[in-house]
């Protein structure tokens, strides 16, 4: 099996290159996972690069580009993928190494929309309490292991890196403001109106579309956008 | 302008345009003489002027969010950016004006 990688190493290389690996079909069992496959890469050739934890779609440590779409390397089967296999690290994203990118920025986003529960009531003696349905709202949204295979697909997050949140973290800030328990949802919106946060949003949909996960953040943005609708009508 | 406020208008704004489109081609293809006076006649009524004024203004304010829109996404150096902002403003400007004198000054 045939795999071409890209690799960088800013200590030893000036310019990135692309590198072809091979991996005899012999060490290849039937179902396994793209990320496997690198692990035996990487005893072939220790410098190559990548992160991964869990193994099985949980941590968000592995996203990558593979053959031109982002996704995690441990839940993308071999068998699916055109060879050789394209291996890119996340684009748009500063590269560390290899496939290894520098998810700073990405988590910075991810904290300036305050992903916890904002409360101003006195702590109840027990706990907040939500019912079934309002529980309900925040399924497709609680799930996210912040592995940033949506941002780093989205040409609006490439465009304003900096300014535009993306949509992870937009589906984290719509995980806040629907949950009925948070109490800071007036400021989170406010927070979101300036040309850029929210409204570099075009709804170009890539982050739907390659969401791991199978969750849909483009239509977190939309609800967000109709939340704001709402507060300030 | 920005963030909810300029989503909001460029709604509005298309809101309108879309109403506004057919009804006119309705108004103009259904049995009005075509001549420079029954045009004239038509134009010259406050509501139609205010109509089209308000077609017009739509139609650049919604060009002006769309158009900062792509240069916001596009055009990183601030001084590119600013300039092809500038230049835009100043062509929808010059039409927003433009239109108040054909509409009433001439
Ligand atoms: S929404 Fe999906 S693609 Fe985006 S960070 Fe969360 S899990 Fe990853
Ligand atoms: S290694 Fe944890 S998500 Fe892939």
């Amino acid at each position: 099996m045939k795999f071409s990688i890209y690799r960088y190493h800013s200590e030893s290389t000036e310019q990135p290159y692309i590198q072809a690996y091979e991996l005899a079909d012999s060490e290849i069992d039937a179902g396994m996972m793209l990320l496997q496959a690198l692990i035996k890469l990487k005893a072939q050739d220790e410098s190559l690069s990548f992160r991964r934890s869990c193994q099985e779609g949980v941590c968000g440590s592995d996203a990558m580009n593979i053959n031109g779409k982002n996704g995690l390397a441990c839940v993308t089967r071999l068998a699916d993928l055109k060879q050789p296999i394209q291996l890119r690290p996340l684009p748009g994203m500063p590269v560390i190494r290899d496939l290894i990118v520098d998810m700073q920025p990405f988590f910075k986003h991810y904290n300036d929309v305050k992903p916890w529960l904002i409360t101003k009531d006195p702590e109840p003696e027990h706990e907040w309490k939500q019912s079934p349905e309002q529980r309900a709202k925040l399924d497709g949204l609680y799930e996210c292991i912040l592995c940033g295979a949506c941002t780093a697909s989205c040409p609006s997050s490439w465009w304003n890196p900096d300014r535009f949140l993306g949509p992870a973290a937009l589906l984290q800030s719509a995980r806040f403001i629907i949950d009925s328990r948070d109490q800071a949802t007036d400021e989170r919106l406010n927070q979101l109106d300036d040309a850029y946060k929210l409204y570099r949003c075009h709804t170009i949909m890539n982050c739907t579309q390659v969401c791991p996960k199978g969750l849909n953040p483009a239509k977190a943005i939309s609800k967000l956008k109709h939340e704001m609708l709402k507060k300030k009508l | 302008m920005k963030g909810f406020s300029a989503w909001l208008l460029q709604r509005l704004t298309a809101v309108y345009m879309v109403v506004f489109i057919p009804l006119t081609f309705w108004i103009i293809l259904s049995g009005m003489p075509w001549d420079f006076e029954a045009w004239q006649n038509l134009l010259n009524r406050t509501t139609v002027q205010l109509a089209v004024l308000l077609f017009v203004w739509a139609l650049l304010f919604h060009a002006w969010i769309g158009l900062r829109d792509v240069i916001i996404d596009y055009l990183n150096p601030i001084g590119l950016r600013l300039t092809a902002l500038s230049l835009v403003a100043l062509f929808l400007l010059t039409h927003a004006i433009w239109i108040i004198k054909i509409l009433w000054l001439s």
